[in-house]
């Protein structure tokens, strides 16, 4: 189990993160937040590239700084700006990477040709990355973050840069990966975690705003979401007085998915999603 | 049901105590465990990594350091010779060349190449690698030296113990300087300042008190050479390890991160 205890991060007088608490068990957590709010900042506490001003990171009871190479052995990592060295094949990364995971040279070779064969890049292998396109980039990355089994999956923005085919193969490889570890998914796309994750964490204001089930968080708006039908010359009202989630088009008219905190009789009550849930929290960010 | 919750709080107890065991055995081993020592770095840097991936992609980096070295080691002595310095002079300022040419443009490779992130979360860091390479270029240096201190001998008629001694200590206080500007300034600016610091110095001495460099070239002990090549050999290791542990990544990391992003 991962615990963050109490974690607060200083860049000289800018705070990143104050007071962050937070326990991670085996599942999928996806950690929701604008671009800015501190997602990477905290999500490279986790994996030892910047220490806490004060508070601690805790692995199985134990603090990580004091485990050091010892945690790091059980993590996978795929930073939001992924490096790699544009000469290399995709082979030759992995074994590079592998080696400096700390795994033994007996089993890499079978588990390169595995990780190149979950992210469709078998047949690839032997290509020099720097002919590779955005995505096939970052399923290398993905491939090298899953590498050495990891028990803590920390990838940072991993969909960008993917097409639809590709995240949703992503998000079945992450769903069956997650019985026996801690995936930590940082993301401002909600359908990414939506649908995958166990547990959603909100980052707002630099502290952890919401730590709760996708279900929990919903119940949260409830009854505090609807759809109308407006014309078309009325919409910038609608926006200037509700927050407008969402607007489509049904023939002249057009259908406003909106949050308000009082409902009428004519407003049809529809049930959350997370999407809400982000917009109502950011949405003036 | 008394009997249940008694045998129920028993076994709570009992793990309680199990866990809190675990966590202290953790804490021992960590504590054996945790001080790096100079074999376990070697045995990280060239068993468990090994040469061929520290090395991996750097033929470019190492022959263009190599071409660079040798035209700049010939250029220095012509016009060293030609202002009447002593070749002890040449083989002294031209010695830590390589170390410098491949540090240097494998540091741009990697900034280039952006692993840094990834490569600070892999149970061997960047650092580790960083280190490894260090004592590989003071291997490179050491090597290139010997050949250029025979050539020298052989073609100026020169006592080539004293040209290897003499490139030799240079090689390593180079060496040492270097390092203590990473370790002390947590960061790769301070230690090319000491860098160019060092060759400043020298062209320096070169410049305003010629006489006095070359005469300290030429007449002090050959030993009292070997014997600070040998000082900065062992000291350059202790520097070196002090690079992989975790005190000096904190400040590297917390420095190189000052800005807010």
């Amino acid at each position: 189990m991962l615990q963050i205890q109490d974690v607060t991060k200083n860049y000289q007088n800018f705070v990143a993160l104050a007071h962050i608490n937070l326990e991670f068990e085996n599942g999928i957590y996806g950690l929701l937040a604008p671009n800015g709010a501190g997602k990477t900042t905290l999500l490279k506490l986790i994996t030892t590239l910047l220490f806490p001003t004060e508070g601690k990171i805790l692995y199985d009871g134990v603090e990580i700084r004091k485990l050091d190479a010892l945690y790091r052995e059980k993590l996978g990592f795929l930073p939001q700006d992924f490096g790699y060295y544009r000469e290399y094949t995709p082979e030759k990364y992995l074994h590079y990477i592998g080696v400096l995971k700390g795994m033994e040279r007996k089993v890499l070779q079978d588990k390169i040709e595995q990780m190149l064969e979950l992210v469709g890049l078998a047949e690839q292998k032997n290509k020099k990355m720097k002919k590779f396109s955005g995505g096939m980039i970052q399923r290398v990355g993905i491939a090298q973050a899953l590498l050495n089994d990891p028990q803590i999956l920390v990838l940072d923005e991993p969909t960008a840069g993917l097409d639809p085919g590709e995240r949703m193969r992503f998000r079945k490889i992450l769903t069956s990966l997650s019985k026996d570890k801690t995936v930590l998914l940082s993301t401002h796309i909600v359908s990414d975690v939506e649908f995958i994750a166990n547990h959603i964490v909100m980052l707002k204001d630099k502290k952890v705003h919401c730590n709760d089930t996708v279900e929990n968080i919903c119940k949260k708006l409830e009854g505090s979401i609807f759809e109308t039908v407006v014309e078309e010359e009325a919409l910038s009202c609608w926006e200037e007085r509700y927050q407008v989630v969402s607007r489509r088009r049904e023939g002249r008219d057009i259908v406003i998915r909106f949050i308000s905190r009082s409902g009428k009789q004519e407003w049809q009550p529809v049930k959350p999603g997370l999407e809400d849930v982000f917009l109502f929290l950011y949405g003036k960010e | 049901m008394r009997g249940r919750e008694e045998e129920f709080l028993e076994g709570v107890w009992k793990k309680a105590a199990e866990k809190e065991q675990m966590l202290r055995a953790a804490e021992v081993l960590l504590s054996e465990t945790a001080a790096p020592d100079f074999a376990g770095f070697m045995k990280d840097a060239f068993v468990n990594i090994g040469v061929k991936q520290l090395y991996a992609g750097m033929a470019g980096i190492i022959s263009i350091a190599f071409v660079i070295t040798v035209l700049s080691a010939y250029l220095l002595l012509q016009v060293m010779l030609d202002k009447g310095e002593s070749i002890y002079a040449a083989a002294f300022c031209s010695a830590p060349f390589l170390y410098a040419g491949v540090f240097v443009l494998s540091w741009i490779k990697e900034r280039g190449s952006g692993c840094y992130e990834l490569q600070m979360s892999c149970k061997y860091t960047f650092f580790h690698v960083l280190a490894a390479r260090m004592l590989g270029e003071c291997f490179l240096g050491f090597v290139f030296n010997g050949m250029y201190a025979t050539a020298l001998a052989l073609r100026y008629r020169a006592d080539g113990i004293r040209l290897f001694a003499v490139s030799f200590s240079s090689l390593m206080l180079f060496s040492l300087l270097f390092a203590t500007g990473l370790l002390w300034g947590g960061g790769i600016r301070k230690a090319l300042y000491c860098c160019g610091g060092w060759f400043l110095a020298n062209l320096l001495f070169l410049l305003f008190a010629p006489d006095f460099y070359g005469r300290l070239l030429q007449e002090l002990p050959v030993l009292l050479f070997i014997g600070t090549g040998v000082c900065g050999i062992c000291l350059h290791m202790r520097q070196l390890v002090s690079i992989t542990a975790l005190t000096f990544r904190k400040e590297y990391t917390n420095a190189a991160n000052t800005r807010c992003y």
